[in-house]
This record gives structure tokens, sequence and C-alpha cells, in this order.
């Protein structure tokens, strides 16, 4: 309940600040708006708002959904094929160290304004966290249970079943309340780059035209949807493993 | 057989162990002369280095695949996110067995009847330890592996828990291999007790204990058990003495 508590203090001393600075600032309502001019243009634009909500969040999903099926492909792949790993570490690890605003860049260039290379950004912001956790959750199996459960005769399959992949869930759980609101942001600065549609979209726009209201209400959106995977991830990820804290 | 890590000396060397159907060998020893290895050699965990190991008539290995051995190893090795008796069924669950005994009898019996919904995380390391003596025997194998499995108990509960051992191994007599520091437990549970030296590890003494069954001994040891006792731990003494310890 404090956790509550903190957050509402959080939410409060957010929007006092926010009141305070525009009273004191003084600089015009399209640069710094006050929350009510916010809450105009949310109602106001309320069809575009949800559209650009909706394809941001199906663009962040769908990355998603593919960097889980790549990086779970590839750790429990690496259990039983021993060159995937080394094989693929220098890829992961180059692919990590190149700016992916760079990266971006270059997708566009190559690709156009076309859903392929936002999935792709999605996909690289947030599939390395979800790689490293899944790893080092499977590295984190009791050597001795393996053993004796190897000692009953007990199959590759039940060995994963049973041990591995009990040992990785908490760390895969761990991973998405990361990468899951991470994939937005991903999606949110693709559509920056080479979008005309989704909230990044709609943050360039907003910003080219001096259009302080839209951003702040972009962004409210934006952070909302974050938070709210956040919490979903969490709410899963507790609830799978309850037995950690009874 | 003996037994090398990579190119190491010898961990191992030249034992020589025949263990009868039914027949209980405690294996003592100093701490590092290769008791845990020898253990693991016999589940096939391990390959030797020369030699064979011969296990229900065919390859260490091979004998796990009859679903035929049960393990506990020094540390309690369980699976976190199952209670006790849902790790004591895991044994079940994998050698696909319904016979054996009755998992959460079984841990009532070691006393452990209040926790048997109770995670790993919430026992302590003696519990733990009763819950991985019990995983290892729920599914009633021929052949025994125990290394050290009442170590982190207090004395209280491991007398306790060693007259139970002797109860529920004299009922269903499996092959038994056990790795105990204490000369007492040897005595009490063993049809022999194998001494081992150490760098390498190899037999020094493999005494015959011919003591009547059931041997109480918590209550009012016999003469005999006391002579047994005092003839093992003079030779374990001699050779701790001899290996520098
Ligand atoms: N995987 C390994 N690689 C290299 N050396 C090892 C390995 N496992 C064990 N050893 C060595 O083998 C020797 C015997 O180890 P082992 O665990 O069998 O001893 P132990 O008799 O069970 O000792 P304790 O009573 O302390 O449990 C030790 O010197 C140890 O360093
Ligand atoms: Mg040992």
């Amino acid at each position: 309940m404090t956790d509550r508590r903190a957050y509402l203090l959080m939410f409060v001393s957010v929007a006092a600040v926010w009141l305070l600075a525009v009273r004191l600032a003084g600089l015009p309502p399209l640069t710094l708006p006050p929350p009510s001019l916010v809450g105009q243009v949310l109602w106001d634009e309320r069809a575009t708002f949800a559209e650009s909500a909706l394809s941001t969040l199906s663009t962040a999903l769908m990355g998603y959904a593919a960097a889980n099926v790549i990086a779970l492909a590839l750790a429990i792949g690496a259990l039983y094929l021993s060159w995937l790993e080394a094989f693929t570490t220098p890829w992961v690890v180059v692919l990590k160290n190149i700016p992916f605003v760079s990266l971006a860049s270059l997708l566009i260039i190559t690709m156009g304004s076309t859903i392929l290379p936002r999935l792709i950004i999605v996909v690289l912001v947030c599939f390395h966290p979800l790689l490293a956790n899944l790893n080092q959750g499977l590295k984190s199996a009791d050597p001795v249970l393996v053993d004796r459960l190897r000692t009953l005769n007990g199959s590759r399959w039940e060995i994963f079943r049973h041990v591995l992949w009990p040992s990785a869930l908490p760390y895969y759980l761990a991973a998405h309340e990361i990468a899951f609101t991470t994939s937005i942001v991903g999606a949110i600065v693709a559509e920056w780059f080479l979008s005309r549609q989704g909230l990044g979209h709609v943050l360039v726009k907003a910003m080219t035209e001096y259009r302080g209201d839209r951003i702040y209400a972009a962004t409210l959106i934006s952070s909302a949807m974050s938070f709210a995977a956040y919490w979903l991830c969490r709410w899963l990820g507790r609830r799978l493993t309850r037995w950690q804290r009874v | 057989m003996s037994k090398r890590f990579k190119a190491g000396p010898d961990i191992l060397s030249r034992i020589h162990l025949a263990v009868a159907p039914g027949e209980l060998v405690a294996l003592v020893g100093a701490s590092g002369c290769g008791k845990t290895t020898l253990l693991r050699m016999v589940a096939g965990l391990e390959s030797t280095s020369d030699g064979t190991v011969e296990v229900l008539g065919t390859t260490a290995a091979k004998a796990c695949a009859l679903r035929q051995v049960g393990v506990a190893f020094q540390r309690a090795a369980l699976v976190p996110s199952r209670t006790a008796v849902e790790n004591v069924q895991l044994t079940l669950t994998i050698t696909g067995k319904s016979s054996g005994h009755d998992p959460a009898q079984l841990l009532r019996e070691f006393g452990l009847g209040d926790h048997l919904n109770a995670y790993p995380h919430q026992l302590s390391g003696g519990m733990q330890q009763r819950v991985n003596i019990a995983a290892a025997l729920v599914h009633q194998p021929q052949i025994l592996l125990l290394d050290e499995p009442l170590g982190a108990l207090d004395e209280i509960t491991r007398e306790s828990m060693t007259e139970w051992l002797a109860g529920v191994l004299g009922r269903t007599r499996p092959t038994t291999l056990l790795v105990t520091h204490s000369v007492e437990e040897a005595v009490v549970l063993a049809d022999r007790v194998v001494i081992l030296s150490r760098y390498p590890g190899q037999i020094a003494y493999d005494l015959s204990v011919d003591l009547p069954r059931p041997r109480d001994i918590w209550g009012k040891p016999s003469e005999e058990f006391q002579a047994t006792v005092r003839r093992v731990r003079s030779h374990l003494h001699a050779v701790l003495r001899a290996t520098g310890l």
C-alpha cells in the first residue's frame, strides 16, 4: 500500500509542479500549456489520438512478439546446440552497440516508410534484455537438480520443463517489465523517423507546428500506455511466481 | 577403476569395490578424498578414467535408464517452485512409477507432516535434506546412493532419521552406497564400512559390521556395538594420520 501512496504522491507533485510552472514561467500557452488546455486538445482530437495510439501499440506488440520468438529460440536453442550461442553472440553484441538511431536512419533510406523497418527497430530495442535474462535464467538452474533428474532417466524435455524453465521464468518475467515498455518507446521512435502515423508522427508534426498542447497530450498517452504495460507485466509476473513470496 | 579430472592427478585410484544386491556399504574418509566423485561415477554422471563401473549388470549410464537408481546428494536439490510433496512426487512422475511409497506419507514419517505444502525456501536446511532423501527413496529404487544425507541435521533429528532410515532400508533392502562422516551412523546402518584414504583416494580398509539388526543403539548401545565403533574409528584415525590430517 505504501507503494500505491508513493505513486499517488508522485502524480500529485507532478500536477502541482506543472501548474506552478505554468503560473511562474509566463510562457505562451502553446509552449507550456496548462493541464486544462491539454485536456481540451485530448478531447477535441480524441479520434486522431486514439488512432495514433492504436497504431503505435500494434507496432509495439508485433515487434515485441517477434522479439520474444527470436529470444526464446536463441536461448533455448543454445541449450541443445552448443555452437549456436558462440555463433550468435558476436551478432547480438555488435547489433546492440550500433546506436539504434543510426540503424533507424539506415533502415528508412533502404526500406522506406513501410511497417517492416518499424518492426525491426522495435525488435532491436527490446530483444536484448529478453535474451540476456533468458540466458541467465536458464543458467541459474541448479546443476545438482539436473543431475538428479538425469539419474532418474529424465528426458531432455522433462529436465527442461521441470527444472530449466521454472528457473528461467522469474528472469524472463523480469525482462518483460523492462522490454515491454521499451517496445512502446521503440515504436514511437520508429514512427518519429519513418512513418505517417502513430504517436511518434503526432509528436514530430506537433513539434514543427509549435503545438505544445499536442506534444503534452501525446506524451501523456504514451506514458500511460507504457505505464500500463509495466503494471500488466508486473501483475502477471507476480501471479506466475507467487510461490516466491508465500 | 580410477578417476582423473582433465589432465590432473588421480582423484580415485585402483578402486575395486563390489557391493552385493541388498547390501549397504558406508563410505567414510577425509574431506576431498573423492567420495562424492565415486558416487557420481556409480550414478553415471561422471566417466571413469580407467576401468569400468558396473551397475545392475550393465554400465552406470544404462542402469539409470532402468529407473532403478535413487540419489540424494550432499546439498538438497529441490525444484524451488514446487512444494515439498510436489518435489517428492516429481520422482514418481519422471520415473513413471505409480507403485512405491506415498509421497505425503513418506514426508510425514520424516517428521514433515506440517510442511507438506511448504516451498523449499520456507524449509530449514535439515528439512530440505529430508525432502531430498524422500525424493531419492520414494520410487523404491534397487540402487540407492546417499551422499551425507543427514549432514545438515541436528544431533537429535539425525538420530531419529538414522533410525528411520535403518527401518525403511531394512524393509525394502536397496543396494546402498552411503557416504557419511559419522562413524556411529555408518555402524548402525551398514553391512560394511569402507574407509578411503586420500591423494589419491584408495580403499584403505573394508570392514564388515556383523551386528544383529535392528541395532537400536540410541537407547542402550551394546558392548559389541561400541566395540565396532571403536574399531572403525581407530582404523579411520590411522588412515587420516597416514595422509597427514
Ligand atoms: N569437476 C571437478 N573438476 C576437477 N576436480 C574435481 C571436480 N570434482 C571434484 N574434484 C576434486 O576431486 C577431489 C574429490 O572431490 P569429492 O567432492 O569427491 O570429495 P569428497 O570426498 O566428496 O569430499 P567431502 O567430504 O568434502 O564432500 C577433490 O580434490 C576435488 O577438488
Ligand atoms: Mg562430498
